[in-house]
């Protein structure tokens, strides 16, 4: 592998795929099970991302057709959603809305090439309800870490308000 | 300077100016005009995340925090856009767009006004540090973006400010202007 690739939103640092091989920089049992559904159009994302997510407990199901997504979703199926923003037949605001219409519990965050406040995003787009963003482009070897921040601050964020 | 901040809709403006004080108190005129008219108001800036900088410009606009609460106001920060336009990677300008279109979308339905006044500097922060092909790189997404906005008749009007005198030793002025649809030059009070 060279010492860094970049491709689609992914940046593998030599030094990250040695620390993420070596250990998990979080306890792994409290994420461990934890159903991830993971939307992306494009394929290399959910195959490297999937890898990874698995390697550390997580059980992940990808998805690079948001309408074949949407109609196998089932409510209370997963503990959290990824969503890619631009994809073709329906972008991820748009999905997010009808995920939101079938399960209201469920944690959903955006993969986004920019970064924004959870609470500047609800004033200028306040109906949908979402609880993080996962910034690209994402070191591999923190891809975990990140997951876990979203599933772990998002109890205390939307949940708590909307409830 | 009132016919700087009323030009006609839905254009991408380039806005020569010709020193600090001058391109901030014309992006807040802009801000404030926009929000005056009932606009989404989008200030996009490089400098959006340094909270002592940002925060003397937001205390122009007026009444910011109420306008921010209400969503009519967005601050957004540019600085990972910068860097990622240093090496020619446009993915966030691609994902704003498809945010602002989704916002103009859902205003539409509160019943709120769909046009837009973005004042965006990241082109502008690169023709500060002279890497005007990075620039030209951005401005040309933007126009080709503006087009696709005309042609979907969606009001969002985009200003970037530009150093005028650093354009012109550099001989890039007109290349650089001609990536946009209306050119304006700030007069000095």
């Amino acid at each position: 592998m060279n010492p860094r690739q970049k491709e689609n939103g992914i940046t593998l640092n030599k030094d990250d795929v040695v620390s993420s091989m070596r250990t998990a920089k979080y306890d792994t049992s409290i994420t461990k099970g934890n159903r991830i559904l993971l939307v992306d159009d494009e394929m290399d994302i959910i195959s490297v991302y999937k890898e990874r997510l698995s390697r550390d407990g997580f059980r992940v199901e990808g998805y690079s057709d948001p309408e074949k997504a949407l109609l196998d979703f089932k409510p209370g199926a997963y503990d959290l959603v990824i969503l890619d923003i631009r994809m073709p037949k329906m972008n991820g605001f748009e999905l997010c809305r009808e995920i939101r219409k079938q399960d209201d519990k469920v944690k959903i965050c955006f993969l986004t090439a920019f970064e924004i406040q959870k609470t500047e995003f609800e004033k200028v787009l306040p109906s949908i309800k979402v609880n993080g963003f996962i910034t690209k482009p994402v070191h591999i070897g923190d891809l975990c870490s990140t997951v876990q921040e979203v599933l772990s601050n998002s109890k205390a964020g939307y949940r708590r308000n909307h409830d | 300077m009132t016919s700087l901040v009323n030009p006609s809709c839905c254009e991408h403006i380039i806005m020569l100016y010709n020193n600090d004080d001058e391109r901030n108190e014309v992006a807040i005129n802009y801000i404030n005009e926009g929000l005056k008219k009932g606009q989404l108001a989008v200030y996009a800036s490089v400098d959006a995340s340094d909270t002592s900088y940002i925060s003397e410009r937001l205390s122009k606009i007026t009444k910011y925090k109420e306008n921010m609460n209400k969503g009519n106001l967005l601050v957004f920060s540019l600085k990972a856009f910068y860097y990622r336009a240093l090496d020619g990677d446009l993915e966030s300008f691609k994902d704003f767009k498809a945010l602002l279109e989704e916002i103009v979308k859902e205003r539409i339905a509160a019943g709120k006004s769909h046009e837009v006044i973005v004042v965006a500097d990241c082109a502008d922060n690169l023709s500060r540090r002279k890497k005007f092909d990075e620039c030209i790189h951005v401005e040309r997404w933007w126009q080709n973006t503006h087009f696709e906005w005309l042609r979907n008749n969606q009001k969002i009007t985009v200003v970037c400010p530009h150093p005028n005198l650093i354009l012109t030793q550099n001989s890039y002025k007109r290349q650089i202007s001609n990536q946009h649809s209306l050119i304006l030059t700030a007069l000095t009070k």
